[in-house]
């Protein structure tokens, strides 16, 4: 298996609308090819290292296809004995391509939250449509997640590698998905219960970027949203310089430093000691890298914080006391140990309101594609983008 | 009064050199010209900071980092929006971001 599958079923939310009537798509536009065959919708989180896909058919409010999929493609080396690589594929994703690094050349698609190599990304989403339609004949309408203010390029790059592979398409920033998934459809109008939706602001910290939301009853604009260039990646990228400082040759791979990260993480005072056991040349040893990593998630915290506080002074002031009290942290960053209570304390200190930050929960990998198959559920069939090969 | 003694001493050096009436004139004119600009920058800089002021000792929590939004926020609605609303939002944020580059 190259993915976990994660069976869950959504909250019924709006009516989907994706009736097989287009009133306000020009007619020169409509593909001619699958318009006869059922449509499938598709919730995408595109992410640096992880992506999620979730698919529902329209008018129902199941979920068909739920899997978190490592963003990485593997070119099987030429000279591979036959067998080696079940069914002598010549390309793996995800978790199979990882399993089989030393007979592939892996690939990342993905690089700070775009597009960086075209022919991987565009064989990664060929894989992610035959997850969504084995059979291959379905319509895809995919709403697919992007960082917060990607500029039009990126957006270009992403619409390019998905033609011919999807049939619509939607692109929306991911912070803003992640509320929408986050968004407790079934308690909606309950007293008591506040729609992230209408007073927010979301902190998606993923392996590329760290995104910032405010989410407060309307589409944001770019003002609302701030990504940063700092998240998972960087935070190994740090950890590697400061090991390779203290423990010269200890030939551990960015994998084997991300693994760390994902178990150790932390934010706040420096924690010693941290002893973590690593095979070097064969021998086991163990390394202290209590410092090594408090150092680096810190710097995430040194990173977002000003941008938090830039958002906040940039809220509509009406909300500004309920704001403060649904500050939410998703994302892999979400998992950084004390990431929340620094956060607050942080903006405690500096005299802010009564803020409360809190974590989305465990299911932080799934809410951008969960948003986004809410929104491709409730998109108008004139506001999809048709993408003509 | 520090300005106008460094003056007065310039004055009195020039008269004693051999009063010059372009030469007195020309500083007059240079000094009215620096009051002038001194006058300018006060009416910019009084708003500004008294606005600033006042922001910062009435409402702490925005004071911290008061940085202007460059784009206006779309006008609040009476009824909550639904995801197609939103999506509608986006695409008209969109095509106005198109209609400036173009």
């Amino acid at each position: 298996m190259s993915t976990a599958a994660l069976e869950k079923p959504v909250e019924k939310t709006e009516k989907a609308t994706t009736s097989t009537s287009s009133s306000a798509a020009p007619a020169a536009a409509t593909p001619t090819r699958r318009t006869d065959s059922k449509s499938i919708l598709v919730g995408f989180d595109l992410g640096t290292n992880k992506s999620c896909i979730l698919t529902g058919l329209p008018g129902s409010s199941d979920i068909a296809v739920s899997k978190i999929i490592s963003s990485v493609v593997g070119y099987v080396r030429d000279g591979i004995v036959d067998g080696i690589i079940a069914g002598n594929a010549s390309i793996l994703y995800g978790d199979d391509a990882l399993r089989n690094v030393l007979h592939v050349n892996l690939v990342a698609p993905l690089d700070r939250g775009v597009i960086k190599h075209r022919d991987a990304a565009r064989d990664f989403l060929q894989h992610v449509r035959s997850l969504a339609d084995p059979g291959g004949h379905a319509e895809i309408r995919a709403v697919v997640g992007i960082p917060a203010n990607a500029d039009e390029q990126s957006r270009e790059d992403i619409r390019q590698c998905a033609t011919g592979i999807f049939d619509r398409i939607l692109l929306i920033p991911e912070p803003f998905l992640a509320a929408l998934g986050y968004r407790d459809d079934a308690r909606l109008g309950q007293p008591g219960y506040v729609d992230p939706v209408t007073n927010s602001l979301f902190i998606d910290i993923g392996g590329g970027t760290s995104d910032l939301c405010l989410v407060q009853g309307y589409f944001p604009t770019p003002d609302d949203q701030i990504s940063i260039g700092f998240a998972g990646d960087a935070i190994d990228d740090l950890m590697r310089q400061d090991i390779d400082r203290v423990y010269p040759n200890n030939g551990l791979t960015h994998l084997r430093i991300r693994e760390i990260k994902e178990n150790h993480a932390y934010v706040g005072t420096i924690r010693k000691p941290i002893d973590v056991k690593v095979i070097m040349g064969g021998k086991a040893h163990t390394l202290e890298l209590g410092e090594v990593i408090g150092r680096a998630g810190n710097e995430l915290i040194d990173k977002i914080y000003p941008a938090l506080t830039t958002l906040i002074s940039r809220a509509s002031s009406d909300g500004i006391v309920t704001l403060l009290q649904n500050i939410i942290i998703t994302g892999g960053g979400s998992q950084i140990k004390g990431i929340d209570t620094v956060l607050q304390k942080k903006l405690s200190d500096d005299s802010f309101e009564s803020p409360k930050v809190r974590l989305a929960g465990q299911d932080y990998k799934r809410y951008v594609a969960l948003g986004a198959l809410k929104a491709a559920r409730a998109a108008r069939e004139n506001q999809w983008q048709y993408l003509l090969a | 009064m520090a300005e106008a003694s460094r003056l007065e001493i310039v004055l009195r050096d020039q008269v004693s050199a051999g009063f010059s009436e372009d030469a007195l004139q020309e500083i007059f004119l240079n000094e009215q010209k620096r009051v002038i600009d001194a006058l300018m920058l006060a009416e910019v800089l009084g708003p500004l900071l008294t606005e600033h002021l006042a922001f910062a000792t009435s409402d702490p929590v925005r004071a911290h980092a008061p940085v202007a939004r460059s784009s206006p926020r779309p006008a609040a609605t009476d009824r909550p929006l639904g995801i197609a609303d939103l999506i509608e939002g986006m695409l008209r944020q969109e095509r106005a971001t198109r209609g400036h580059a173009a």
